[in-house]
């Protein structure tokens, strides 16, 4: 089947270059976002393990009880606060709609999968 | 005041401005040379992106798609750097043309007869001057 062929003034692929490399931006802000949420988790999570290290080996019973209680309580709600906000934050379906569009705009450009 | 330059001035002028161009030229094909590359990283791209929304941890992937984009960037943004080299190209261009009038290389067919033998020595000495810098480089 013949392969349609049309041509584009430097001007259009300029624009063309220049709208795929702002979506890429975008797309790179997003999954960087998406990185910093997640060192966030990991860093309280160690903080919670270094509490109740320290729990364990310094205070008595009693303190130890009701300090380690409360510290849970609040890293447990940050940790959960943080995932919440990574469930809901539409980050896969906006991966997605911004992927689709990159594709699209390579589609424009001409850009052919070579074997 | 500058001592007025002679014809073996505005030769040399013509000559160096033409190496200039040619550096210029090759630049501008260096920079095109990469649309292949952007073309496989684009698909590498898709192909992560596609993974990486399907995968129970996508870090890997994220980290590599990070990596192609990136790469893409640098690409695409030296394609931008080369579009802008048509205006200084241009401009030597038209420097160039400024210096074949001056050494009165662009005259009419019609009134090039009598000339020509002059035109084609200088030309000739040009063409020498080449060869030998070309064989100096080698």
């Amino acid at each position: 089947m013949p392969k349609a062929v049309w041509t584009r003034s430097e001007s259009e692929q300029r624009n063309l270059e220049y709208n795929y490399l702002a979506m890429s931006y975008q797309i790179t802000g997003l999954i960087e976002q998406r990185g910093e949420e997640r060192k966030l988790i990991g860093a309280l999570a160690e903080v919670v393990k270094e509490v109740e290290l320290y729990l364990a080996a310094e205070s008595g019973p009693s303190e130890r009880a009701s300090l380690a209680q409360l510290l849970e309580q609040a890293a447990g709600e940050a940790t959960s606060f943080l995932r919440l906000s990574l469930a809901v934050s539409e980050y896969t379906d906006q991966l997605i709609r911004m992927q689709l569009e990159l594709a699209g705009l390579g589609g424009l450009l001409g850009f052919e999968r070579r074997s | 005041m500058p001592p007025k330059k002679t014809e073996r001035d505005y030769e040399y002028d013509y000559l160096s401005l033409s190496y200039q161009i040619e550096d210029l030229l090759q630049k501008k094909t260096a920079a095109y040379s990469v649309q292949g590359e952007i073309e496989q990283l684009h698909f590498k791209l898709l192909d992560l992106a596609r993974e990486a929304v399907s995968a129970e941890d996508p870090r890997d992937r994220e980290y590599d798609y990070l990596a192609a984009a990136y790469r893409i960037q640098e690409l695409l943004q030296q394609k931008t750097a080369a579009y802008s080299l048509a205006h200084e190209f241009q401009s030597m261009q038209t420097q160039l043309d400024e210096l074949g009038r001056k050494l009165c290389w662009n005259r009419p067919s019609g009134m090039g007869g009598p000339e020509t033998p002059f035109l084609t020595d200088r030309l000739s000495r040009l063409q020498s001057e080449i060869q030998d810098l070309r064989a100096a480089l080698v």
